[in-house]
This record gives C-alpha cells, structure tokens and sequence, in this order.
C-alpha cells in the first residue's frame, strides 16, 4: 500500500514535470552598481569576502581538527606498500585538457608523494599527456619531481624516463597509460586532475594489483571511478588535498574556510526554497545582481 | 637570468598580474576594453602556439621509449615497433601527399580507427567487471544506491525502457531530483574549493602550480 502511494506521488510528480517545462532561468537583478557589470555584484563580493576570509585565517593560524580524508590518508600506507613490494608508483596529474586548478591541485599533491617516494627509495612514475596545456604541465611536473630529489639528497636518481610523455589524444593516452602498469606493475596508482577513460585505467591498475587512489573532477567520473578505485576523492578534496597533507599550520587552517562557506552555502539554500515557496522573487533577484 | 625565470617571486608575480588582468574586468564595466576579446584571447593564443610542440614532444618522447623498450627487450616491444612504424608511416605519408591522399587516409582507417573501436570494446569489458564488483549491497546505503541504479538502469537501456515503463516516473524522479541536486552540490563544493586553493596559490602558499617543492617549514 505505501509502495504504490509512493508511487503515486512520483507519478503525479512525473506528470507535473512533462507538462512544465523548466525555461530560462534569468531574473532582474535587485539593484546596479555603477562601475560594476550587472548581475556580477555579489559575485564579487562573495570572491573578496573568501579571499579575505582566507588572508585572514592564514596570517592568524590555530591548531585546526580536519575530517580525515580516507583517500588522502591512504596515500602513506600506498607508499609503503610500493616500498616494501620494491614495486613503483605511478601518479598522474591528469590529461590536462587545460592547465585548470584540477590539474594544479594535482601537482601540490605530486610534490609530497614525490618526497614521500624518493625518501623510501621507491621508484615514482609519472605518465603525462593531453591536449592544450600539456607542454607546461610536463614541465613543471619535471621541476617537481626533480626538486623533489634534490631536497632528499639524490638529484642524480632524477630521469626523465620516468615522466614520459605519452600522447595528446585521450585513447592514446589511456593505451599508453595501461601499457605502463602492465609493464611496471606498480604497488599503487593515483589518477588525479581531469582523467580520461578513467575506467580503463583504474580497471587494469585493480588488475595488476595496485592500490588505487582517484579523484572524480566531473560528477559523471564520479561514479565510475568510485566502483573502480579503493580511494576516491571527492569534490573540494583534491584541491584541497595540498593543504591537507602539508605540514604548514598556515594552509591547514585556510581549509577551515570552505567548511564556513559551506553553512553559508547551505543557509541560502534553505532561504532561497523558503522564499521560492512563498513566490517571493526577492532571493532570486538578489542572486541575480 | 635563468634562475629568474624559475624563481618562486617572478612566478607568483607572473600569476597576480595575469590574475588582476582577467579578474577585475570581469566583474568590473571598464568602457572599451573586453577581457573575453583581450587578455583571455591573447593567452589562448598562447597556449595555442605551445599546442604544436606537444605533437613533437609526443613523437620524440615515443621514439625515445620505443627505442629504449626495444633495446632492453621489455615485455611487448615488438608492439612499440608496430607502434613507431606507424607513426613513421603517417608522418612520411602526410608530409609526402598530404592529409588528404589515398595512403593516409588507409593509415587512419586500416589502423588507428580499428584500434579505437577495440578501445570502445574494451571499456564494455572493464564497466562490467567494476559493475560486478560494485553489485555488492554490504550495507543499506550499498543497497539504496544500488536499487536506485538498477530503476534508472531499466528505464534508460534502450530494449528494458521500452518494456517496463513502470520505472520511468521513478526513474525520472530520481534522475532531475536527485541526481540534479548531487551535481549542484558537486559544483558547489568544488567552486569552492577551487576558490579557496585559488587564493592559497595567490598567497604563494601552494607552490606545485609553479614547480616548486615546499620545503619543511622549521
């Protein structure tokens, strides 16, 4: 009886939808400000409060309690495994469609698994390819990982063979990509950044019996790379991941901020379906100013 | 000079100027000067002409490791020759004839668009094999999401869709609800994340955007 109730409801709901379309969602903005493009005021107020939000959290840093991040906290145990396997570890920061903060969060988080690697000896991979960005990607994942040996006293273990480039075309990038694990057989893998044909690389890297650490950049990634990793990242937590592993109080701290921006996130939320239901226009038009 | 460019100060320099020149006239009205027609096409012109290296890099970079798998006889290096045969055959073809002569097109279709349709085939195979691990309700979470998939999975296949319309309210439901609300709340969270790390990396805490380790802070 409450199954087909539910059903009902779904049913009506269903019905309701078919017949109203959802159209452009475009209101007046509330007010102008002279000066300012329309419909971007609190645009920019919201991106000043946060970066003074931040400036200030990271000039004033306290001893912060962070959620653990199970895909971050693995990284370790990942490194030791590679370590007492005597098996390498590949990272990569993606195929870098372009030099988004996807990609850049993803190098931060090279540089420590690269001190982490060189410090036990374990050899670090990094397969890099993709399309417009690539060429500065590659570079700087090169000055990463080279100064990550110079900081751990073995410059001369640096090669560059090890940070191949592989192609600028997803599918070859991925073939290539496979064809490293099945070759090397790493103890772990982590596909950070954007990643293309994630799938294929995380099913073969389960096959070849690494750990696997992923971040999902785009929610349809998500699911697929949650079924096939034994870590996933989630969200804010890869860029937020630099912070996270880093020793500095200071960055630590700053993550704070997208907790707070969060309540705030979600009060409006709760404002804005309150004044919705009401058929207040005032919150819509104050999002659109 | 060298050591000027790759300094930490001169890069972080580099990224607040290009930043103050994309961001403030984004929000703000400056008459006659439009950032999407000025500072954003001029850097896309950039990258655009670094683009072309990434081919050469790709081709060197093959080459070197083809050559290298060859001489150390790795496990599958009579592929990577394959590989630089076809590569080089391309190469000869295309700057021979042209893109668009009778050899290059063969190339394109007798090798790489088989391989890209295995490719395809081999995705079917490795989503199956994470579906089959993910069919595991170990709790009743597991088990929601797990029913949830099978509803929206029936409906959009196209023979099941067509014969059990009875999931498709259902099916619906769960897709512009929920599915609508848990990519807003992605997006949401990874703006601001994204803002945040923005503002670290402004700030020269985040040093990997620009190369560098962090050294252990005393």
């Amino acid at each position: 009886m409450l199954i087909y109730f539910l059903y009902k409801i779904l049913y009506i709901y269903y019905l309701y939808i078919s017949k109203h379309h959802y159209g452009e969602w475009k209101m007046p903005a509330l007010f102008t400000v002279p000066g300012i493009v329309s419909g971007r005021f609190l645009g920019l107020i919201l991106n000043i409060l946060i970066f003074i939000v931040v400036w200030i959290f990271i000039r004033n840093p306290k001893p912060v309690h962070i959620r653990r991040v199970p895909g971050l906290d693995a990284i370790d145990e990942a490194v030791g495994r590679c370590a007492e396997m005597g098996k390498p570890f590949v990272f990569s920061p993606g195929i870098a469609s372009s030099f988004g903060y996807w990609t850049v969060a993803a190098l931060s988080v090279m540089g420590h698994v690269a001190k982490l690697c060189v410090r036990s000896g374990t050899r670090f991979i990094v397969p890099l390819g993709g399309a417009d960005g690539v060429a500065i990607v590659r570079e700087v994942a090169a000055d990463i990982v080279k100064s990550a040996y110079t900081l751990e006293g073995r410059p001369e273990d640096f090669t560059m063979d090890d940070l191949p480039f592989l192609s600028g075309q997803q599918f070859a990038y991925a073939g290539g990509f496979v064809g490293i694990l099945q070759r090397v057989r790493p103890g772990a893998t982590i596909l950070l950044g954007g990643m293309a044909e994630a799938m294929s690389i995380c099913e073969v890297s389960n096959a070849v019996g690494a750990i696997t650490i992923s971040a999902g950049s785009y929610i349809s990634n998500l699911a697929v790379l949650a079924c096939a990793s034994d870590y996933i990242l989630i969200g804010e937590e890869e860029p937020a991941a630099g912070a996270y592993l880093s020793d500095n109080p200071r960055q630590r701290y700053s993550i704070r901020v997208q907790d707070y921006s969060k309540w705030i996130i979600i009060a409006m939320v709760i404002i804005g379906i309150i004044f919705v239901n009401m058929g207040n226009p005032f919150f819509k038009n104050l999002l659109a100013t | 000079m060298a050591e000027l460019l790759k300094s930490r100060e001169f890069n972080l320099a580099v990224m607040i100027i290009f930043f103050c020149l994309t961001f403030f006239p984004y929000f703000l009205s400056i008459p006659g000067y439009d950032v999407e027609k000025n500072i954003s096409s001029k850097v896309q012109l950039i990258v655009g002409l670094i683009t072309p290296f990434t081919v050469i890099l790709a081709i060197y970079s093959q080459y070197r490791r083809g050559f290298n798998a060859f001489n150390k006889r790795q496990r599958g290096w009579w592929l990577k020759v394959y590989m630089l045969f076809c590569i080089a055959s391309m190469l000869i073809f295309y700057v021979v004839w042209g893109k668009l002569s009778g050899p290059y097109y063969w190339v394109t279709l007798a090798v790489i668009s088989p391989l890209s349709t295995i490719n395809y085939g081999v995705i079917f195979f490795y989503m199956a094999s994470t579906t089959a691990r993910a069919f595991k309700a170990r709790n009743l979470k597991a088990l929601l999401l797990l029913v949830a998939g099978f509803i929206v999975f029936m409906d959009q296949a196209p023979l099941t869709g067509l014969y059990t319309t009875i999931f498709n309210p259902v099916a619906v439901f769960l897709n512009d609800t929920l599915v609508g609300s848990v990519t807003r709340t992605f997006t949401i969270c990874s703006t601001i994340g994204g803002l945040v790390y923005g503002v670290r990396v402004l700030l020269g805490l985040e040093t990997g955007a620009m190369g560098v380790t962090e050294k252990k802070e005393a």
